[in-house]
């Protein structure tokens, strides 16, 4: 399923890296883009010893976020090189997409719908 | 960039035009369907670009407009471009890419057909591998540096609390290990705080940053709704920046002739140096496909998100 299509329910989270895939474990998203945390995997276990698990920390950290963002073209007479974004807050139907899209380009964690 | 369009450009029609669509006309460059590749490629040996001011590229500045051909070198490479398909001239090597290009532009910004062919090669061209190669491994050598940072791991934590100037005073560790990679000095960081934007079809745009080539710095938007609200969306975000801060020291050391043939970085910096400047560089507002493509924009966006989670999973 294309990340566009996205919506809340339960989800694999799998960690795709070039050397290979880790299942970190399961993830059930709300219609609100809220996050929780129903099971994680050794692969996903913290470096240090009592320090959060790889896949809590990344969701506890999703879910401060207020908005999500969409990449766009810099509006008309922005600076050169500008970054310019489309904000998508929660419980808009892009939220979700965008969330997943975002687990995916900060901790390479592809939700794969259960 | 032929085939299917990307989730960008189906964003940006979405945005822009308002319609609801899920895919746009494959193809859309001239010469897509064409035939060719055979030609003989010219030669980038002993290149020297005359090309704008070293990393000053300035939307809109006045360039030489002699005619949409700009001379024979420019009639002949626009023809050569126009017989070759979209995969043709992506099976150019990046040296092959940037002589034509150097070519289309003798005679200042090209127009018509050469401007067209201009964007096609632009638009399908890929970094050169060696360079590719390089950025991984500075990639690999920042998430090292940072490792186990704990004022880093601090400031993740607290994100969503901290005062802007502590938000810059983190990012500037990332983009200081950054530099040191890239072997120059790490640039100055200024806020400022612009509102969000309405989006033609209503809903809200915001801008997150940019490096200025004048003034050599970052500049990022402290605005709530912006980018920097988001940790790991900061981090992209310095480092795409930084990323056309280094894009200008690679054209000054091409000019200066410090970077020498051989050197991993030097065909893309020759190909750098021919996406630079008001007749190199292409404009969002101009063709917003070749706009992501080309070759400055393509190496900032790649390079940050092949760097971000190395980064994000170091702390």
């Amino acid at each position: 399923m294309p990340s566009t299509m996205a919506q809340a329910g339960r989800y694999a989270a799998v960690r795709v890296a070039e050397d290979g895939e880790d299942a970190w474990g399961v993830v059930a998203i709300d219609p609100n883009g809220a996050m929780l945390v129903e099971s994680t995997t050794p692969a996903a276990a913290a470096e240090e010893p009592g320090q959060e698990d790889k896949l809590s920390r990344a969701v506890r950290l999703a879910n401060k976020d207020k908005v999500m963002y969409v990449d766009i073209p810099p509006p008309e007479g922005a600076p050169m090189f500008t970054l310019a974004s489309r904000i998508v807050e929660r419980g808009h139907p892009d939220f979700i997409p965008a969330l997943l899209d975002y687990l995916r380009a900060s901790y390479l964690l592809e939700l794969r719908p259960l | 960039m032929s085939g299917s369009p990307s989730e960008a450009q189906l964003e940006w029609t979405r945005t822009f035009t308002g319609l609801a669509i899920d895919a746009l006309p494959a193809g859309g460059g001239q010469g897509s369907s064409g035939q060719g590749g055979d030609q003989p490629l010219a030669d980038a040996d002993d290149y020297e670009s005359d090309s704008d001011a070293t990393g000053s590229a300035k939307g809109g500045t006045p360039e030489t407009d002699t005619s949409g051909a700009g001379g024979k070198d420019a009639v002949e490479a626009a023809a050569k471009i126009k017989g070759m398909s979209d995969d043709d001239i992506k099976k150019m090597s990046v040296s092959d890419q940037a002589a034509e290009l150097k070519k289309l532009q003798a005679n200042g910004k090209p127009t018509g057909e050469a401007r067209a062919q201009q964007l096609r090669i632009l638009r399908n061209s890929k970094l050169d591998p060696e360079f590719k190669k390089k950025e991984t491994e500075r990639g690999d050598a920042i998430a090292k540096a940072l490792k186990g940072d704990k004022e880093l791991e601090k400031a993740r934590d607290n994100w969503d609390k901290l005062a802007p100037a502590d938000k810059v005073a983190a990012l500037k560790k990332i983009v200081a290990a950054q530099s040191a990679q890239y072997g120059m000095t790490p640039p100055e960081i200024e806020t400022y705080d612009k509102a969000p934007f309405e989006l033609p079809n209503g809903q809200t745009g915001i801008e997150n940053g940019n490096f200025d080539p004048d003034d050599g710095k970052l500049h990022l938007n402290t605005h709530a709704g912006a980018k920097l609200s988001s940790f790991n969306r900061s981090i992209d975000l310095v480092l795409h920046e930084n990323g056309h801060n280094y894009q200008g020291k690679l054209i000054q050391d091409l000019k200066s002739g410090k970077l020498k043939e051989g050197d991993p970085e030097y065909k893309e910096a020759v190909m750098f140096s021919e996406n630079d400047g008001g007749s190199g560089y292409v404009p969002p507002t101009e063709n917003y496909e070749t706009y992501v493509a080309q070759p400055k924009e393509n190496h900032s966006r790649s390079m940050a998100a092949e760097t971000t989670p190395k980064i994000v999973g170091a702390i």
